[in-house]
């Protein structure tokens, strides 16, 4: 992907302003492959857009999908619930598969029937209802922990099949999802912290979460080396 | 599948065989949300509020993902705030089968995560590649059909750089025209008399042509080397031979419009059939060079006055590519024609599927003309039936004898009528070749 990749320039943000409140005509339109940089105008990825063909998702999000669900019904409680109540994992399980693969076809309007609405947006569906599973059924700690990774894991794996080149580029962009991880379970953990409001640890805590959220939001915002504006296209100068 | 057909597949929307329900409802312009931004913000809104409502905080760290996720796509840079498209098809004629090529090119200010294309491509047309290499959409269709047909529309979907937004840019491809692929021919029947022009075709009357017709006494001032040396042996007297005038003919095809017929089996369809069909005839007469008009019947009535020349083919398709969208339910009258039309003599086909009972007027018109009149029969295939069904068979059996009485009753009013089954066209015309074909005009 990162071959296909067409990010060249950068401007800074003075002369951005400067050319956006400059009126373009319309010959000054710069694409993508053309030369003159009159605008500024550049296309962050041109990779193939995911079709139906990109099935390399699909299984292994519906497994994911049917661990999610399964795991957000508390199957340490299950040897203590009534046999009914047995119907919902496999309820669970059977929406995990049907619901957790990703749409891949273009968002177009197919119906405005709520069958249609759900099924194009069924992933989110799928995971809303994990939501409210969970918070039907409370899990214990570990496994609780558990979910919040999957269900991130889950929804980064969606953008990357679903969302194309940027979601993909999430994906691979391992300080991104270093932050997003670490967010998560950074408010999981002062979530579970047996702290009260007068306490040293709730300051502690506090300072802890203030600074890491810093650092992960530095880190990731930070220009990389493939974002930089490339001197020889001569947009950036 | 193929990443090409996955991005064919994804850019239709639809199934490949969808591609004639017509062009999508207009997207609303302007920015809005993705879908991913709906899915992240949605789920977190969702664990929010959950965590609201139960008390259970850790119910939060379900939202700090999406959330981050969120920022960090926010930060991705300035979305385009004009964006313009602009299509280019180099080729807008081509025959059936062929490839057409159309580049869609983006231009736009700001950044750009993604360019999605979607197509809705024309309903004689085919989409078979799409490319996207930078901002540059490359479009490959296929030409299924001949007519002039609208090319389609692309919905370029295009994203900011995290994927967040869209906007959605409208691209009219125009139309195209597709002409038919001739069916293969090469015997031309010609009429009794033909016009006082000079041809390729033998004629009755003695001229100047290099068959040989006869011998004739010799007369002062012939050439001598046009002698007939044994005649003269024989006769005692200078015998000459005498040979045929090469003239030209006058063909005007007759093309039948009043009704589309698909047949049960295949699907072909009868009009496709036809122009096919009449195409060959055109390019068969028009490498003789003789001179070839049209006229089509049924809705509007497009006529050309018949002309010589290998461009003339190309006019005389031109002006029936579009009786596929005229279909209407008027018998036309063939004495509003002007006379350059339907030239005096001039031989004419009837292509036909015999399937509407209106062209027997028509026919029953040129006949009182007094034109040679040739009914080229297009296959239109047997209703399907049930076999165990004694009423659908009998139907089969009333339908079959109807079609014969049909065919009988031109017959009786000396009008050959030949079938063209598919493939050469000489198999249908190879029996007129025994004698020319004759009208009332003797």
């Amino acid at each position: 992907m990162s071959g296909s990749r067409l990010t060249e320039t950068q401007l800074t943000e003075s002369q951005a302003a400067e050319t956006q409140a400059a009126e373009i005509q319309p010959s000054q339109f710069r694409t993508g492959t053309g030369t003159a940089a009159l605008a500024p105008a550049f296309l962050v990825s041109a990779a193939p857009a995911p079709g139906p063909g990109a099935t390399g998702f699909g299984w292994p999000l519906r497994l994911l999908g049917c661990v999610l669900a399964l795991l957000a019904t508390d199957p340490t409680a299950w040897a203590s619930r009534p046999p009914i109540d047995l119907l919902l994992p496999l309820l669970a399980a059977a929406g995990g598969f049907f619901g957790a693969a990703p749409v891949l076809a273009r968002p177009v309007i197919s119906g405005f029937r709520l069958r249609n609405r759900i099924a194009r947006h069924r992933a989110t569906v799928f995971a809303v209802g994990c939501v409210v599973l969970l918070t039907l059924h409370r899990p214990p700690d570990w496994l609780a922990g558990c979910e919040v990774v999957l269900l991130l894991t889950y929804l980064v794996s969606v953008d990357a099949a679903a969302a194309g080149p940027p979601g993909a580029r999430t994906a691979r962009r391992p300080w991104a999802l270093l932050a997003a991880y670490a967010s998560a379970l950074l408010v999981f953990a002062a979530a579970l912290l047996p702290v009260t409001d007068s306490g040293a640890w709730a300051r502690l805590a506090a300072a802890v979460a203030v600074v890491a959220s810093g650092a992960a939001t530095a880190a990731v915002l930070r220009p990389t080396r493939a974002d930089r504006p490339n001197r020889a296209d001569g947009a950036g100068r | 599948m193929t990443p090409a057909n996955a991005a064919v597949l994804r850019a239709l929307g639809a199934g490949p065989g969808d591609d004639d329900s017509g062009a999508p409802l207009a997207q609303p312009e302007g920015w809005r949300p993705g879908e991913r931004v709906l899915r992240l913000a949605t789920v977190g809104a969702a664990a929010v509020a959950a965590a609201l409502l139960s008390g259970e905080g850790w119910l939060l760290a379900l939202a700090a993902g999406p959330a981050c996720l969120l920022l960090l796509a926010a930060a991705g840079g300035a979305r385009p705030s004009r964006s313009r498209a602009t299509a280019e098809v180099p080729t807008r004629r081509c025959f059936e089968g062929e490839p057409l090529t159309a580049t869609v090119t983006v231009a736009f200010d700001g950044v750009s995560g993604w360019i999605d294309p979607g197509v809705a491509p024309g309903p004689g047309t085919t989409l078979v590649s799409v490319d996207v290499t930078g901002a540059v959409v490359t479009l490959g269709f296929t030409a299924r059909r001949w007519g002039r047909w609208s090319l389609g529309v692309v919905d370029l979907d295009l994203y900011d750089a995290g994927g967040l937004a869209r906007r959605t840019l409208r691209v009219d491809l125009g139309e195209v025209e597709v002409f038919p692929m001739p069916v293969d021919g090469s015997l031309t029947p010609i009429p009794v008399r033909l016009p006082d022009r000079l041809g390729e075709h033998t004629a009755r009357q003695s001229g100047e042509g290099v068959e040989v017709v006869g011998v004739r006494p010799h007369v002062w001032g012939e050439r001598q080397r046009r002698i007939h040396w044994p005649s003269t042996t024989r006769r005692g007297s200078i015998q000459i031979n005498q040979f045929a005038a090469e003239r030209t003919a006058d063909a005007v095809i007759l093309l039948d419009a009043f009704s589309d017929v698909a047949d049960p089996l295949t699907g072909a369809s009868s009009l496709d059939s036809s122009l096919r069909v009449a195409a060959g005839l055109v390019r068969t007469y028009l490498r003789s060079h003789d001179r070839v008009g049209i006229v089509s019947v049924g809705g509007k009535l497009y006529w050309l006055q018949p002309g010589t020349g290998d461009a003339y083919f190309y006019r005389i398709v031109q002006t029936v590519l579009d009786i596929r969208r005229d279909l209407a339910f008027n018998t036309p009258d063939l004495n509003r024609l002007p006379p350059p039309a339907l030239p005096h003599g001039a031989l004419v086909y009837a292509v036909t599927p015999l399937a509407d009972t209106r062209i027997m007027d028509v026919l029953g018109g040129l006949a009182e003309r007094g034109n040679p009149l040739v009914v080229v029969e297009i296959p239109i295939g047997d209703p399907r039936i049930a076999e165990n069904d004694a009423v659908e068979q009998l139907a089969l059996r009333l339908w079959r004898l109807d079609r014969e009485a049909v065919r009988y009753s031109l017959i009786e009013k000396g009008v050959p009528v030949v079938p063209w089954e598919g493939g050469t066209l000489d198999l249908s015309l190879a029996p007129l070749l025994r004698t020319r074909v004759q009208g009332r005009i003797r």
